[in-house]
């Protein structure tokens, strides 16, 4: 991995295509899950690894996973703060966007679902905990809040989740 | 309950990356390094026009100092030394003639 960011850092072509191969399809879902669009989850996903190109010669941590992802959260932030998303995200965007899934796939879409609802500032613990499976200490570097916080995030947005979880599969599932 | 255990370790997004992706990164760095490079020469351009413009109203401040030395009062005037023979021509049989310095009127007056 130390070779990777050295080659990186040199801005060698293989060295991008390497981290490319490794990191775009989390990125991609974890940017998905956030703004619930496919087209400009897969923009954000291109420039973020445009940024890691570019500020390459900046990394100063061996995870480098973690410095994709802060780069992928903070162009996803100011995305959310341009467009205003939050206010203009709606549920049928995320419905209509998975008409094509099959039955094993239903789950996903109550999650996305479940998701959209969340206002921002739980969802992004939340997918980064549970679904790309970062440590709270990791999670506290990225987003620059307190683990106890984050703690707090995850837990609340998860019950609000469930509730939801809840409501579509009636209570004796739980 | 098994099910909301798993719900989100199991995620995984049905959406596709479009095809050409790495390509589609390269050619947006590609773009970048372009402008990059726009926006470096358009500031070299300017910085030396700049530095131009600095060091020209330098030299022309300099001259306008050396041109102080003689007094305000001349100032933008042109100097013409008188070196050539003056030839008098007489025309009313005279043959004596007085030189006189000539000078400004106000400088005449208050000699």
């Amino acid at each position: 991995m130390n070779e990777l960011i050295e080659k990186l850092k040199a801005k060698d072509e293989w060295a991008l295509r390497e981290v490319m191969k490794m990191y775009k399809r989390p990125i991609f879902n974890y940017l998905f899950l956030m703004l619930g669009n496919r087209e400009q989850a897969e923009e954000i996903t291109q420039d973020t690894f445009v940024k890691v190109y570019f500020k390459a010669g900046s990394i100063r941590t061996e995870n480098i996973k973690a410095w994709i992802y802060k780069i992928a959260t903070n162009l996803a932030l100011s995305e959310f703060r341009k467009r205003k998303i939050k206010n203009l995200f709606s549920l049928s965007d995320v419905s209509e966007a998975n008409y094509s899934y099959d039955q094993n796939l239903g789950d996903n879409i109550i999650i996305e679902e479940a998701l959209a609802l969340l206002p921002e500032k739980y969802r992004i613990p939340l997918i980064m905990k549970e679904v790309d499976n970062f440590s709270f200490e990791e999670m506290s570097e990225i987003l620059k809040k307190p683990v106890g916080t984050l703690k707090s995030l995850v837990f609340r947005g998860k019950e609000k989740v469930r509730s939801k979880f809840e409501v579509q599969f009636g209570g004796n599932n739980g | 309950m098994d099910k909301r255990k798993d719900m989100f370790s199991n995620y995984s997004s049905g959406e596709k990356l479009g095809d050409n992706f790495e390509d589609k990164v390269f050619s947006k760095i590609k773009r970048k390094k372009r402008q990059r490079k726009t926006v470096v020469s358009t500031m070299g351009v300017f910085l030396l026009g700049g530095i131009l413009f600095v060091t020209n109203g330098l030299f022309f401040n300099g001259t306008d100092n050396n041109r102080g030395k003689f007094g305000n009062k001349y100032a933008g005037r042109q100097e013409v030394p008188l070196t050539d023979d003056v030839i008098f021509s007489s025309s009313d049989e005279r043959n004596s003639y007085i030189i006189e310095h000539v000078g400004n009127f106000e400088e005449s007056q208050s000699i």
